[in-house]
C-alpha cells in the first residue's frame, strides 16, 4: 500500500483534521485530533477521507471559479481543468500547491504532517479548557494505532503534561506490536460493529476475531475501556446483532454501552475526494429506533448512555 | 429650576392608571408602551419632524398617535423647541470650535447612502429620508462617528435611596442648602427638593387612585390588592419601604420618575437589585408577611415593567436597529460584595429564574460571575439560555481591576453593575454616560487608505498622511492609520465635551442627580459633574473587520507581495468586481482575527491597545477621564452602508463585524478560539465595557452536562481575561424559518451586541447578520 517515507516512520503524524471545543468524544471539553488511514472499510463510514494512509486533494467543484491557477502549479500534471473531478487520482501525491494556489479554497488538503512539536503546541492551545472542565485530547481516525510510531512519544508527551487522553479505536491492530503506545492512554472508547464474523467482514473488509481479542486484552490489562456500538439502520441495528453484542458484553462483565445513531453527514464528504465508498442512501437513525435498541439494553442490566458525553 | 417645575407640571397632571392584575403601581405615560419624548435633547426632535404625518403611517412597525396629538406635538411643542435644544446648543458650539469647517457630505453622498439603503433595505427609505441624512450629517462632526445628543446612560441610585426614603432625602438637601451656597448651586439644590416633592405628590395621586378602584371594585381578592397598592403608595417612596413588596414599589416609583424626567434614551439601569432589595426580602421572607410565590410574582412583574420600553428611530436606521428594548433598563445580579466575598444569594437566583420564566421580554440582564461563584449559581444562568438568548455574563476578574484602574476604591469597584448593553460603572455613585459616543475603526480605515477622504464624500476629513502606495513598510501604514484615529478622536472628545458643557449649561435633570451619590453634596447637578465619579466615553466598532483588513494587507501587499497597495485601493474602488480571485485570497487566504491565530491577533493586540490609549489620553470638563469601550449595539450593520469595500474581502454594504466578536463568517476554528484571541487583547484597558457575542446551538444545553461544559467555557473565558460575553441559543434553520413565517416566531428573541431584540422585529439586514455569524454547533458529532 502507498504511503510516505514520514508515514511508515512514525517521525511525524498525518492528521486530516483538528476539532477543538469537541464535547461528544470524551469527558469535558475536548480537542480531536484525527488521524488519517484506517485498516477497515465500513460501509457506512463517517469519514471517507479518513481512510487511505496518504495526503489527498478535495475538490469542492461547486465553488471552483475554474482560474486554472492549480493545473498550472501541478508539477505532476496531474490536474486537468477540463475534466470531472479535475484531479488524476493516481498521478496527484497531495503536495498541496494546488491547494495554495486556489483563490476561492475549492480545493482542501485532506491531510496534512504534523512533528510532534507542532502538533503538540496545537493541542495545548486549549490547555486553560481542559483544565477547567476536565477534558483533554482525543485521538480519533482513521484508526490512530496505525501511526502508532508517532503516537507512542506523543502519548507520553502529553501525559508527562498532564493532559487527559483518549483514544477512539475500531479495534483492529496487532496488540504486541502497538501496546507502547496504547500504555499511556487513559481512555478508550472501543467500537464494536458487529459481532458475527461473516457480517463483520461484509460491512468491514475484515474479521472481527482480532477486534473481540484486543477488547480483552485491553480490558485484562487494567485500561478503562468503554464500548461504543454504532447503530447504523439495516445494518448493524438487527435484534440479532444487538443480542450478540449483549452476550459478549456479558461474557466480558461490561454494564456500559454507548449508542452511536447514524447519521448520513459523512456522505458529502464522498464525492470531494472521489472515494469509491457507496452511497447507501439511507435515514437517520430514529428517535424511536434509538430508543427501542437502549430499552433492550437497559432490560438486560446493561447501562446506556445515547450522545456521547453530553 | 425649569427641569424640575416641568417634573412638577407633569407629575401633577399627567394621567395615572393602574391595570387589572398590576401588583405594583405607575406609569411612564399614558400608554403602556410609549414614550416620554426627549423633545428638549433634539437628535429625536428631528427623527419626529420627519415622521410627523408619518408615524401612523410609515411602513415598518407604525406608531399609534392620535391626528390631534401629532399636531400638538408639530405645531405646538417641536416648534417652540426649534433652536433651543441640546442639538442646537451643540452645533452652534461646534461650528465657533471649527469642528465644522464645510459640509463633508455632498448630495451625491446622500444620495448614495440613501441608495445604498434603497438597495439593501428596500422598502424603509423615502426621499424624505435624504433630508433626514442631512441632520445626521449636522449631529456629527464626520460620518465614521456619532456624537448623539444623550446623556443618560447611567444607574439611578436606587440603593442610596431605598434605605432612607425620599422624605429624608429633601431634609439631607434642605440642610445642605442651609450650609450658605452660591446661588447656582442652592437653585441645583432646590430643584431636587422640588423633584421630590413631585414625586411624593405622584405617589399620592397613584395611591388615591388605587382607592377610587378599590371602592368600586366588587372581587374581595383585588379589592384587597387595591387597598395594598393604595397602602403602598401613600407610605413610599417618601419613607423607607417596610418590607419587600414596599421596597418593589419603591424602586419602580422612583425608576419611573426617573424615566419621565429624562425622557426616552435614558438607558437607565436599576443597578445590583439583588443586593439592595435583599435585606427587604430575607426579612419578608422570614416573618412571613410575603409569601414566596408573592416575592417571585413581583420579581416578574418588575422585570416585564422594564421591558417595556422603546426608542423613536429613522427608519432607515430602523432597519438596522430595533426600537423595541433600545432604552433598556438593565439589571445586574450576582458577583461580590464590597469586601471581596461571593454575593450570590436566594435573590439572585429567583430573579434568573424570573427572567427564564418570563423567556419573551426586551430585558437587558446582566450576571456577574467571580472566580469564587458557586457552580450552581453558573450552571443555573447559563441554563436560562434553554428558554431564552436573555442573559449577559460579566467577569468580576477583569472588570474590577478595570474600574481600579480608573480611580475607583476597591471597595466601589466590587460595587459595580451594567449599564444599557456592557457598560460598567459602580452603582448609584457615577455619572460615565456610557454611550452614545462612537466611532468607526473600518472607517478610519478608508480614510486612512484614501489619503483622509472617503469613497462617499469629496472633501479631505482627516489630515494628509500620504498616498499608501507610498509606504514602504507595513509599519508606514500602522503609523497612517494612527494619526488618522488620532485626529478623529481628538475631535470626538472636543466635540463630546461641547455637548457636556450645553448639558451642564441648561439641561439638567435635578431628580436623578438626587439620587447619584455626590450631587447634593456638591450642590451640582448631574451634568455638571456633581457626581462622586465621572467619566466620558468613546465606544469602537468594527473592530474584527479592521483587524482581518490590516492583516490581510500585511500579508498579501507587503510579505507574499501578491499585489501593490496601488492594485489593492483599485480593487476596492470596484468593489472587486473583476477581482473574484484576489478578494477570495483576501477573505480565504489571509488570517483573521477569532482563531486564535496571530498572525490577526498581534494586530488585534496592538488596535485595541492604540485605540485605548488614544482615548485615555484626553479629559473632560466635568474632570472627567474618557473611558474606551468596544460595543456596537447594532450600529455596526449601517457602518456598513456607508464604507466601501474592505482589504479583508469584505464587500461594500455588508455591514462591519459587531463589538469584540470575530467577523462573520471567520469563527471557523470554534468558540475557544474566539475566546483565546479576544483573551490576548489587554481587556482592562477597555474599562467602558466590550462584548464578544456568541451563538450556541440548542443541542448543547439540553442535557446537564452541557450545561457544566458551557459553564466551564465561559469560567475558562473569564480566567483568560474576557470581560464579557452573552450566547444566541439558535439554529440558524430556525431563523430562516422565522424570515419565512414571522407570524409563527413572534416570541424568537436574539441579542444584538448586548441588548435583546424581537428576531421578526429586526430589520432584514440585521436577521442576516445574525445568520451568517457562524454557527458553533458541536464538532464532534
Amino acid at each position: 500500500m502507498r504511503r510516505d517515507e514520514v508515514y511508515r516512520t512514525g517521525s511525524s503524524a498525518l492528521v486530516f483534521d483538528i476539532q477543538r471545543f469537541s464535547l461528544h468524544d470524551g469527558p469535558g471539553i475536548r480537542t480531536v485530533v484525527f488521524f488519517k488511514g484506517c485498516p477497515l472499510r465500513c460501509m457506512w463510514c463517517q469519514n471517507p477521507e479518513s481512510i487511505h494512509p496518504y495526503r489527498e486533494i478535495g475538490f469542492y467543484e461547486t465553488i471552483c471559479m475554474y482560474r486554472g491557477r492549480c493545473a498550472v502549479v501541478c508539477e505532476r500534471r496531474a490536474i486537468f481543468t477540463g475534466s470531472p473531478g479535475r484531479i488524476d487520482r493516481e498521478t496527484c501525491n497531495g503536495c498541496g500547491r494546488c491547494v495554495e494556489a486556489c483563490p476561492s479554497n475549492a480545493l482542501k488538503s485532506v491531510g496534512t504532517y504534523y512533528d510532534e512539536e507542532t502538533l503538540f503546541a496545537e493541542v495545548l492551545k486549549d490547555r486553560p479548557f481542559f483544565e477547567s472542565s476536565s477534558g483533554g485530547v482525543t485521538f480519533s481516525g482513521g484508526e490512530p494505532t496505525l501511526q502508532h510510531r508517532f503516537l507512542k512519544g506523543f502519548v507520553q508527551r502529553c501525559r508527562s503534561a498532564h493532559i487527559h487522553t483518549v483514544m477512539e479505536t475500531c479495534g483492529y491492530f496487532n496488540f504486541a506490536v502497538v501496546k507502547d503506545a496504547l500504555s499511556g492512554i487513559d481512555m478508550f472508547l472501543y467500537d464494536l460493529k458487529a459481532i458475527d464474523a461473516g457480517l463483520h467482514t461484509r460491512y468491514t473488509g475484515r474479521g472481527n476475531g482480532v477486534i473481540i481479542q484486543n477488547l480483552e486484552r485491553l480490558r485484562s490489562a487494567g485500561a478503562n475501556v468503554v464500548i461504543r456500538m454504532p447503530l447504523v439502520p439495516g445494518y448493524s441495528d438487527s435484534p440479532e446483532n444487538i443480542n450478540a453484542v449483549m452476550d459478549v458484553l456479558n461474557r466480558l462483565g461490561v454494564r456500559t454501552i454507548h449508542l452511536l445513531p447514524y447519521h448520513p453527514m459523512g456522505e458529502s464528504k464522498i464525492k470531494p475526494i472521489a472515494s469509491s465508498q457507496p452511497y447507501l442512501g439511507l435515514p437517520v437513525l430514529s428517535e424511536s429506533k434509538l430508543e427501542e435498541v437502549a430499552a433492550t439494553f437497559r432490560k438486560a442490566g446493561i447501562d446506556t448512555v445515547l450522545s456521547g458525553w453530553m | 429650576m425649569r427641569a424640575s417645575l416641568a417634573l412638577k407640571k407633569t407629575l401633577e397632571n399627567m394621567s395615572v392608571y393602574i391595570m387589572d392584575e398590576e401588583l405594583i403601581a405607575g406609569n411612564r405615560s399614558s400608554k403602556i408602551l410609549g414614550v416620554v419624548l426627549p423633545v428638549e435633547r433634539g437628535d429625536m426632535s428631528a427623527v419626529l419632524k420627519h415622521y410627523t404625518g408619518q408615524l401612523r403611517r410609515r411602513p415598518f412597525r407604525p406608531f399609534v398617535i392620535s391626528r390631534a396629538e401629532e399636531r400638538e406635538l408639530r405645531n405646538d411643542i417641536l416648534r417652540y423647541w426649534e433652536g433651543r435644544t441640546v442639538n442646537d446648543g451643540k452645533y452652534r458650539l461646534w461650528k465657533e470650535h471649527r469642528l465644522f469647517k464645510h459640509a463633508y457630505l455632498n448630495p451625491g453622498a446622500l444620495l448614495s447612502i440613501a441608495a445604498g439603503g434603497t438597495k439593501r433595505l428596500k422598502g424603509y427609505t423615502s426621499l424624505k429620508d435624504l433630508s433626514l441624512g442631512r441632520v445626521l450629517e449636522r449631529s456629527n462632526p464626520q460620518i465614521i462617528m456619532n456624537i448623539l445628543d444623550v446623556q443618560g446612560h447611567l444607574v439611578v441610585g436606587h440603593k442610596n435611596l431605598i434605605n432612607k426614603g425620599l422624605g429624608a432625602v429633601k431634609a439631607e438637601i434642605e440642610q445642605a442648602i442651609g450650609k450658605g451656597r452660591d446661588k447656582a448651586g442652592e437653585e441645583v439644590l432646590r430643584a431636587m427638593a422640588r423633584s421630590i416633592d413631585a414625586t411624593i405628590t405622584y405617589a399620592h395621586r397613584l395611591a388615591r387612585h388605587a382607592m377610587l378602584l378599590a371602592g368600586k371594585e366588587q372581587d374581595p381578592g383585588r379589592k384587597a390588592q387595591l387597598e395594598r397598592i393604595g397602602a403602598n403608595c401613600t407610605w413610599v417612596p417618601e419613607h423607607a419601604p417596610r418590607d419587600f413588596y414596599e421596597a418593589m414599589q419603591f424602586l419602580w416609583l422612583v425608576q419611573v420618575v426617573a424615566l419621565i424626567s429624562y425622557g426616552s434614551g435614558a438607558l437607565f439601569a436599576i443597578g445590583r437589585a439583588d443586593q439592595y432589595l435583599y435585606p427587604f426580602y430575607r426579612q419578608s421572607i422570614d416573618n412571613g408577611t410575603i409569601t414566596p410565590d408573592l416575592a417571585f410574582g413581583l420579581i416578574q412583574e418588575l422585570l416585564i415593567k422594564l421591558s417595556y420600553n422603546l426608542i423613536v428611530i429613522p427608519s432607515v436606521l430602523k432597519a438596522s436597529a430595533s426600537e423595541l428594548g433600545a432604552d433598556n433598563q438593565a439589571v445586574t445580579v450576582g458577583g461580590v460584595d464590597r469586601s471581596g466575598n461571593d454575593a450570590t444569594n436566594e435573590l439572585s437566583s429567583l430573579f434568573i429564574d424570573a427572567i427564564a420564566g418570563l423567556k419573551s421580554m426586551t430585558n437587558s440582564f446582566s450576571i456577574r460571575i467571580h472566580k469564587g461563584a458557586p457552580q450552581d449559581f453558573v450552571t443555573r444562568a447559563i441554563g436560562v439560555y434553554q428558554s431564552t438568548s436573555g442573559p449577559a455574563l460579566f467577569n468580576d476578574d477583569a472588570i474590577i481591576p478595570s474600574l481600579v484602574n480608573d480611580g475607583y476604591t476597591q471597595e466601589d469597584a466590587r460595587d459595580y453593575a451594567i449599564i444599557g448593553c456592557v457598560e460598567p460603572t459602580s452603582d448609584g455613585n457615577t455619572f460615565a454616560t456610557t454611550s452614545g459616543n462612537d466611532i468607526s475603526l473600518a472607517g478610519v480605515l478608508e480614510l486612512t487608505l484614501l489619503n483622509g477622504k472617503l469613497g462617499i464624500t469629496l472633501n479631505r476629513l482627516s489630515p494628509k498622511t500620504g498616498p499608501p502606495s507610498s509606504f514602504r513598510s507595513f509599519d508606514e501604514l500602522k503609523e497612517a492609520f494612527r494619526v488618522h484615529l488620532g485626529y478623529n478622536i481628538d475631535l470626538m472628545a472636543t466635540g463630546i465635551d461641547l455637548k457636556d458643557q450645553v448639558y451642564g449649561e441648561g439641561y439638567h435633570d435635578p431628580f436623578v442627580s438626587m439620587t447619584i451619590d455626590g450631587c447634593i453634596e456638591h450642590a451640582m447637578d448631574m451634568t455638571q459633574g456633581g457626581a462622586r465619579y465621572n467619566f466620558a466615553s468613546i465606544t469602537a466598532r468594527g473592530f474584527a473587520t479592521t483587524v482581518n483588513s490590516l492583516a490581510a494587507i500585511r500579508k498579501l501587499v507587503f510579505e507574499e507581495k501578491k499585489l501593490t497597495m496601488k492594485e489593492l485601493l483599485r480593487i476596492l474602488k470596484r468593489d472587486f468586481r473583476g477581482h473574484d480571485e484576489l478578494r477570495n485570497l483576501m477573505s480565504n487566504k489571509s488570517p483573521k482575527f477569532g482563531r486564535d491565530d496571530d498572525g490577526a491577533d498581534d494586530i488585534a493586540v496592538w488596535l485595541h491597545s492604540t485605540f485605548c490609549d488614544l482615548v485615555k489620553s484626553h479629559t473632560g470638563t466635568r474632570h472627567d477621564t474618557f473611558r474606551p469601550g468596544f460595543f456596537s449595539y447594532g450600529i455596526h450593520v449601517f457602518d456598513g452602508i456607508v464604507l466601501g469595500a474592505t482589504p479583508d474581502g469584505r464587500k461594500a454594504g455588508e455591514p462591519v463585524s459587531n463589538s469584540l466578536s470575530p467577523a462573520n463568517g471567520t469563527e471557523t476554528k470554534g468558540p475557544t478560539a474566539a475566546m483565546k484571541s479576544v483573551g490576548k487583547l489587554d481587556n482592562l484597558r477597555s474599562s467602558n465595557g466590550s462584548s464578544l457575542n456568541m451563538r450556541l446551538t440548542p443541542d448543547l444545553l439540553s442535557t446537564r452536562e452541557g450545561l457544566y461544559k458551557i459553564a466551564m467555557l465561559v469560567r475558562t473565558y473569564f480566567s483568560l481575561g474576557g470581560m464579557h460575553v452573552q450566547f444566541n441559543v439558535v439554529s440558524s434553520d430556525t431563523l430562516r424559518e422565522a424570515q419565512k413565517h414571522p407570524d409563527q416566531y413572534k416570541d424568537l428573541i436574539v441579542r444584538v451586541s448586548g441588548y435583546t431584540a424581537y428576531f421578526v422585529d429586526l430589520g432584514r439586514p440585521v436577521q442576516d447578520d445574525i445568520i451568517s455569524r457562524i454557527e458553533f454547533g458541536s464538532s464532534g458529532m
